[in-house]
């Protein structure tokens, strides 16, 4: 199912980096516990396919690590729907446009859905090869449920705005 | 980027680059032959096709056995969704910009949007490519060692083909738009180094050329290049002993293969104002543009001239040895080598990325482009940089603005 009602997820990350899976063990445990209810996808953060992922989707929620000299583990929600996402989110090392690039161009170019929410883990150890750090791994069920439960407030928030 | 300069003159600019693969190396040794593709097309998000030819070829190489046919057209077919994808992206989200005056490309799509919007879709098409051979566009899962798992019908690429003709348009447009950026007047004399193919621009197969005098097959690599491993950077820099650095990627591809681009592509080029040999490397967004057009060309003609493999793939049986794979990957040529043993576990791997074989020529152009704009403040001179940087689409010019300048004077 896509468009319309339906919330996207996407979650960021490479999994051969440290805590830059946060994201990506994020999406997978919400697709395991809520299967086809909520559309999940797995990205490498390049800006473009972004773009095209959450193109026809009313909401999407992007979960990400991010570094924002906070402790390791902390946890951030920013609503990007109508303020820019924050630059500690601007950090990963690819040749490619990011997450920040393109939430802020589709937002120029109206390809921004209704409802654009962020969720930060901060992580602390990103060499290639390591393993999420204790505190990474810690606040992951904090940030599976948050995810599920905004996105399933979103759908129905949507659902009654289409009913009504 | 470290500028150390004496006496106020530039002695040296170093340049510090990650690069992952020294790690995939190790993690390869132990697994199966038939892993690596996969497992090397994680160490790139934005080029997966080109790991995973590069792996492909290298243990058919090993294994004593040759794809052709649809198999080898499908190949070239992905691979052509490669560099559209990748290169629309480094056009128009990430050099554009520069050329521009534009801090970014969230910048430009305020005064352009009809133009950024324009390189989402032609980015787009290349992703449809890959989406529908690779199985999907982020890590595909469709190459296999002698092929792929799954081969489409030809009907299947109908729609694609409606795409790729719109693409076509679209790209003989960024030829024109490229053409008529600023461009500083800046040019060296290079080696270039690409591969060459007696019959077709470069993309899986050919051997090793340069245009003084290097022709060699993928085996012979490591007798003619050597890496040095270097203080001030975890990337290992590429060079020919004896001669130095050299540039590989779409203006050495061009350089030693014009003649086998496309009608159209060829004519684009001549329209743009490219003569047969460019040594300026910030043209190169406009030879990015020429490789988009021509891989729209290619990818349509393989689509038209398509029939399905009885077989989607050829079966690989492993024996011990070495396997040489070289590829044109959309930013240069990937290297691979394994040895495996006669049970197809990986012994040793070594890969080349573009991006150190490029890094000693980034950071020459650099010493000479700093050199003449030393009293530049700091910002204006990050942002030069970054440009010059970025003719070569490495593997740091992640976010638009990846460059943190370091000045240091050293006592006369």
């Amino acid at each position: 199912m896509k468009g319309g009602a339906q919330a996207l997820v996407i979650g960021v990350g490479n999994e051969y980096r440290g805590d830059d899976a946060a994201g990506l063990f994020v999406a997978r445990r919400v697709r395991e516990v809520c299967g086809p209810d909520i559309d999940v996808i797995e990205a490498t953060g390049e800006g473009g396919r972004l773009i095209d992922a959450w193109s026809g989707y009313a909401a999407v929620i992007i979960v990400d690590a991010m570094r924002s000299s906070s402790l390791a583990g902390t946890v951030r929600r920013v609503d990007a729907t109508t303020q820019p996402v924050p630059a500690y989110f601007r950090h990963r090392s690819t040749h490619a446009v990011g997450v920040v690039d393109a939430v802020e161009v589709a937002r120029v170019m109206g390809r921004l859905p209704d409802r654009v929410v962020l969720y930060g883990v901060e992580g602390k150890a990103y060499e290639a090869g390591a393993a999420l750090s204790p505190e990474v791994e810690a606040a992951l069920p904090r940030v599976v449920e948050a995810v599920i439960s905004e996105a399933v407030a979103l759908m129905e928030l949507m659902e009654a705005h289409a009913d009504a | 980027m470290l500028v150390r300069t004496r006496n106020g003159s530039v002695e040296d600019v170093q340049l510090r680059i990650y690069e992952p693969p020294r790690f995939f190396e190790a993690f390869l040794r132990g697994r199966s032959f038939l892993e690596a593709p996969d497992i090397t097309a994680r160490i790139c998000g934005i080029c997966p096709i080109a790991y995973q030819m590069s792996a492909c070829h290298a243990m058919e190489d090993a294994c004593g056995v040759i794809v052709d046919g649809p198999l080898r057209d499908l190949r070239r077919l992905i691979y052509c969704g490669e560099w559209i994808e990748s290169h629309a992206l480094h056009i128009y989200m990430l050099h554009a910009p520069d050329f521009l005056g534009y801090q970014s490309a969230v910048h430009m799509a305020r005064d352009h949007p009809e133009i950024v919007e324009r390189g989402l879709q032609l980015k787009k098409v290349g992703n449809q490519i890959i989406e529908l051979i690779g199985g999907r566009s982020v890590h595909p899962i469709n190459v296999r060692v002698g092929g792929f798992y799954s081969v489409p019908e030809k009907a299947a690429l109908a729609p694609l083909a409606e795409r790729l003709k719109w693409a076509r348009d679209a790209a003989l447009e960024t030829v024109r738009w490229t053409a008529t950026f600023d461009f500083p007047d800046f040019e060296r004399d290079y080696e270039f180094v690409s591969l060459r193919h007696r019959e077709e621009y470069p993309l899986n197969e050919g051997r090793i050329v340069s245009n003084r005098g290097l022709d060699i097959a993928a085996r012979e690599y490591d007798d003619t290049f050597e890496e040095e491993q270097v203080e001030h950077s975890n990337a290992l820099r590429s060079r020919i002993p004896g001669r130095g650095g050299y540039m590989t990627g779409p203006l050495a591809r061009y350089n030693l293969n014009f003649d086998l681009l496309s009608s159209l592509a060829m004519e684009a080029a001549r329209g743009a104002g490219l003569e047969r040999e460019c040594q300026n490397p910030f043209r190169s967004i406009i030879i990015r543009s020429v490789e988009v057009l021509y891989a729209c060309d290619e990818a349509l003609s393989i689509i038209e001239s398509y029939e399905e493999p009885e077989r989607p793939f050829v079966e690989v049986t492993p024996r011990a040895g070495a396997g040489f794979g070289c590829t044109e990957a959309p930013r240069g040529s990937l290297y691979h080598r394994y040895t495996i043993d006669d049970e197809g576990t990986i012994l040793d791997a070594k890969i080349v990325p573009p991006t150190s074989q490029n890094q000693l020529i980034i950071e020459d152009d650099l010493r000479e482009f700093v050199s003449s704009r030393i009293d530049m403040p700091d910002q204006e001179l990050t942002w030069q940089c970054e440009q010059a940087i970025r003719n070569y689409d490495p593997c740091i010019s992640c976010a638009t603005h990846f460059l943190t300048l370091r000045r240091e004077e050293v006592e006369p």
